[in-house]
């Protein structure tokens, strides 16, 4: 599943030379290549020879998320899939770096009136730093003095993600909000803050959703936000970045009405995550709303299906990712200081979720299809006690 | 251009199959890549020629580079090899950086038990 369009020239976006952008559409026809033919075959090798070989040398049958790892682990096709797999991430990377690396800033009026905060002192958690995250050279928190890891990151994640997050990558935002606005009709925020909010893709669309609010974002890297800046100014969004630590943001008590997170929590840690919820409660007036939208938790009735997901931690630079499926974010919430009472959570469906999955095209059934919950992204929405 | 990037990832590559086996994947998927980008190249090239009547087929299967073209195509072929070859500077980055598998794994370790 793709969507063949290119993505919209925010005024910043970098793609390079003839050959470097003939290097880009290799490498999204060659990722999605491999998500819509390899990675589901996988399925057959595993049904008609690997499942089978597994029970003939243990006598058991392949049932637990690793033992079918066990099992496909001793089948050359789908280690020669992880191979190809892996090499498909690296490129994605490589096709962008000689368009960004080195190259001059956009120079970019300040027209929406939007700022930006740097802070060079701000504290990088290590699992930030740890690996670079999803195999992008240099992580999130490069810092060039430019713009480079940014556009780095907004055209890497629009071939990572096969177009499916639009021309401007922001599905997931669009998603959240539109969600956010369905469910609570009447809450009307004045001020918002996204958290990690990497170059603004999800941040923006709160600008327009509630046009009377103030935006904010921040975010640890510092090459990030001087593009997320340049971005929101170039398409006319007002939105306010800061470099900070999403653990320790440095803003007022009770300053916002809204803070959200968008498929970040995943890439947290134990310990990380716990620590944000709290910032976000810490950072909330009585009756502000907190909105995060990630990964689901892993349905414990498709255990071929974990396995599968489970890759992106072993073989994507993804180290909080199996984890992160196993987190009860309702506990992380009430654990926090949310009454149980004031939070919802919800499954949310969309093109993007399954590509971000490497699920094939899922359907969802409705409330009690299980296997559509495990397969969409989760969202959870607590609201903060008015007194 | 000077890098200010670095080109390669930090955190243990996996061993998915065979050393050799894994380089090779990774070779022939980039000349694949480097291969479509040609086509392109040509593609692009072609329909700009027919478009304005510069293509004289005869002189392009006789046309052959001065001097000066020469050392261009040669330091072409350079970053061209070193992009199909790519694998082996993610390796020695990995050798250079001191990143093992234990290392990998203590991190994912250090995030799943709450210590990063």
């Amino acid at each position: 599943m793709k969507r063949i369009e290119d993505q919209t020239n925010s005024g910043v976006l970098k793609t390079g030379s003839l050959d470097d952008r003939a290097r880009q559409d290799f490498a999204f026809t060659f990722r999605n290549k491999i998500t819509a033919d390899l990675m589901p075959a996988n399925r057959i090798v595993f049904d008609r020879r690997a499942a089978k070989r597994f029970e003939r040398s243990t006598g058991q049958a392949a049932q637990s998320p690793s033992d079918i790892r066990k099992a496909m682990e001793a089948d050359s096709f789908y280690t020669s899939y992880l191979s190809v797999r892996r090499t498909s991430q690296e490129l994605i990377w490589r096709s962008v770096l000689p368009a960004v690396d080195g190259a001059e800033d956009i120079a970019v009026e300040n027209t929406a009136g939007g700022t930006l905060l740097l802070d060079p002192d701000v504290t990088v958690p290590r699992y930030v730093d740890a690996l670079d995250i999803h195999c992008m050279p240099g992580g999130y928190n490069a810092d060039t003095g430019s713009q480079a890891t940014g556009a780095l990151y907004d055209r890497g994640v629009y071939l990572y993600m096969s177009g499916l997050l639009g021309g401007l990558n922001d599905a997931v935002g669009q998603l959240a909000s539109v969600y956010l606005r369905k469910t609570k009709p009447e809450f009307a925020p004045q001020r918002i803050l996204d958290l990690g909010c990497a170059v603004g893709h999800a941040t923006l669309p709160y600008v327009d959703r509630y046009p009377d609010a103030e935006v904010h974002g921040c975010d640890v890297g510092a090459d990030l936000l001087r593009y997320g800046h340049a971005r929101a100014e170039t398409l006319g969004k007002t939105v306010h970045f800061k470099q900070a630590n999403a653990e320790a943001t440095g803003y007022p008590d009770a300053h916002f009405d809204l803070v959200t997170t968008h498929i970040v929590l995943h890439e947290t840690s134990k310990r990380g995550l716990p620590s944000i919820f709290k910032e976000c409660f810490r950072l909330l007036k009585p009756g502000g709303v907190m909105l995060h939208i990630d990964q689901p938790g892993f349905s414990e009735l498709d255990a071929y299906a974990t396995f599968l997901q489970e890759n992106e931690t072993y073989y994507n630079n993804e180290p909080f990712w199996r984890q992160f499926r196993r987190t009860d974010m309702v506990k992380a919430s009430t654990d926090a200081g949310f009454d149980a009472a004031a939070i919802k959570t919800d499954i949310l469906t969309a093109d993007v979720v399954n590509q971000s999955q490497n699920n094939g095209q899922s359907q969802n059934n409705g409330p009690g299809d299980k296997a559509a919950q495990a397969k969409g992204f989760l969202v959870v929405l607590a609201q903060k006690a008015l007194a | 251009m000077t890098r200010q990037l670095p080109w390669t990832v930090k955190g243990k590559r996996p061993q998915i199959n065979e050393d050799s086996v894994d380089r090779l994947f990774s070779m022939v998927m980039a000349l694949t890549s480097e291969v479509a980008v040609l086509r392109h190249r040509l593609d692009s090239m072609q329909k700009l020629a027919q478009n304005h009547g510069w293509l004289d087929r005869e002189a392009l299967e006789n046309y052959l580079p001065d001097s000066e073209e020469r050392r261009e195509r040669e330091a072409w072929r350079e970053a061209f090899i070193s992009r199909v070859l790519y694998v082996f500077e993610e390796e020695l980055a990995n050798l250079e950086g001191g990143e093992s598998t234990e290392r990998y794994w203590s991190k994912i370790a250090d995030v799943e038990s709450g210590d990063a």
